[in-house]
């Protein structure tokens, strides 16, 4: 990761025009334990146009990144991958901690405090939206 | 269902997970004479503490871990797996905050906190013990073969559902997100549901401790 990425760690960059009807606030990935091979990641997309949806998400990071959910059934927790992440008009969809969030499957290598990691979301009707999510160490984020 | 294997126990644990969700926190604040017993807490108390069958697990470093290993101590044990991005750490970083606050507010008391495996084909002993060592050096991870791990499990009211999946395929394990407290007499006496906020089970510990001094 260069520098110039670091430095804009906390900016996001759209990739699309001017006139985006959807913003993406609040990203961040959670660092990685030692061995890890899969990573989660959240952020929030405000749609201040009409409803849209999430249909793809992608990044050089991982092999695949999918959006999931979080399906509390029969007494378990469940991850399932959604398809389709609805984002409607006039709302902010979060993707948090314990709740959707997107997976990062097969990650080229851990994800480190400090760094950023670049996923480009696909939206049915927005197009494409290129984020940059700074990595965080989540351990001191309880207190 | 896709699920290759489910815990033979499932139709049980999932009465008692069910019950506790519903109606056992709300029995507890409105059954008064309860009260006493069994104080309110972000889960629930056994009314009679559990005895653990025994079973043969190893820990992060290889060695056998059973039954016994669990006295002189309370144990917090959270069942998950090394491959799971979201709530195991969440869990895991409450755990890590748990103790430092217990450190704090009952200094004279002994812990222990486990990660247990729900996946062990991937999640060997050394695997686990970076795992659960990045969340506190002094965390432990059990794993060992499936039908020891489903004794633990089953004790626990634990469920899990491992995928079927190819080999070297990525897939997902699906489990019960609950934190179980064994007493320093080896019996399971208390389970914590999920959210879990370090602050909230530690303040649930100390009214668990009271009922005890």
């Amino acid at each position: 990761m260069n520098r110039l990425l670091l430095l804009c760690a906390a900016t996001l960059s759209l990739t699309a025009a001017a006139s985006q009807p959807l913003s993406v606030s609040n990203a961040w990935a959670r660092a990685t334990p030692p061995g890890a091979t899969t990573a989660a990641a959240y952020l929030d997309i405000e749609n201040a146009g009409a409803a849209d949806s999430l249909v793809g998400v992608r990044s050089d990071a991982a092999r695949a990144v999918e959006v999931h959910g979080t399906r509390h059934e029969h007494g378990m927790m469940r991850m399932e991958r959604l398809e389709e992440l609805p984002v409607p008009s006039g709302e902010v969809t979060r993707l948090e901690p314990g709740g959707r969030h997107l997976m990062f499957i097969d990650i080229a290598r851990p994800f480190a405090p400090g760094e950023t990691v670049t996923v480009t979301l696909q939206f049915a009707n927005a197009g494409e939206i290129e984020v940059e999510l700074p990595v965080r160490d989540a351990r001191t984020l309880a207190r | 269902m896709s699920a290759a294997r489910i815990t033979s126990i499932a139709s049980i644990a999932l009465a008692a997970l069910a019950a506790a969700a519903a109606g056992a926190w709300l029995g507890m604040r409105t059954s008064a004479p309860r009260e006493q017993l069994a104080p309110t807490i972000g889960g629930y108390v056994l009314d009679e503490p559990r005895a653990l069958p025994d079973f043969a697990l190893v820990d992060g470093e290889g060695r056998p871990f059973g039954a016994n290993d669990f006295l002189g101590r309370w144990s917090f044990l959270y069942f998950g797996y090394t491959y799971c991005p979201d709530v195991c750490p969440l869990a895991l970083v409450q755990l890590a905050e748990l103790k430092k606050i217990l450190a704090e507010t009952e200094p004279g008391v002994a812990t222990a906190y486990y990660l247990v495996s729900v996946d062990p084909a991937r999640d060997t002993p050394e695997r686990l013990r970076d795992y659960v060592t990045y969340f506190d050096p002094g965390f432990r991870g059990l794993t060992g073969p499936l039908a020891e791990i489903d004794k633990l499990a089953k004790a626990a009211s634990v469920v899990y559902v491992i995928p079927e999946a190819e080999e070297g395929e990525s897939y997902l394990v699906g489990h019960s997100s609950t934190i179980t407290l064994i007493d320093p007499e080896g019996r399971i006496h208390a389970i914590f549901t999920s959210p879990f906020e370090a602050e909230t089970l530690a303040a649930d510990f100390s009214t668990i401790l009271d009922r005890r001094r």
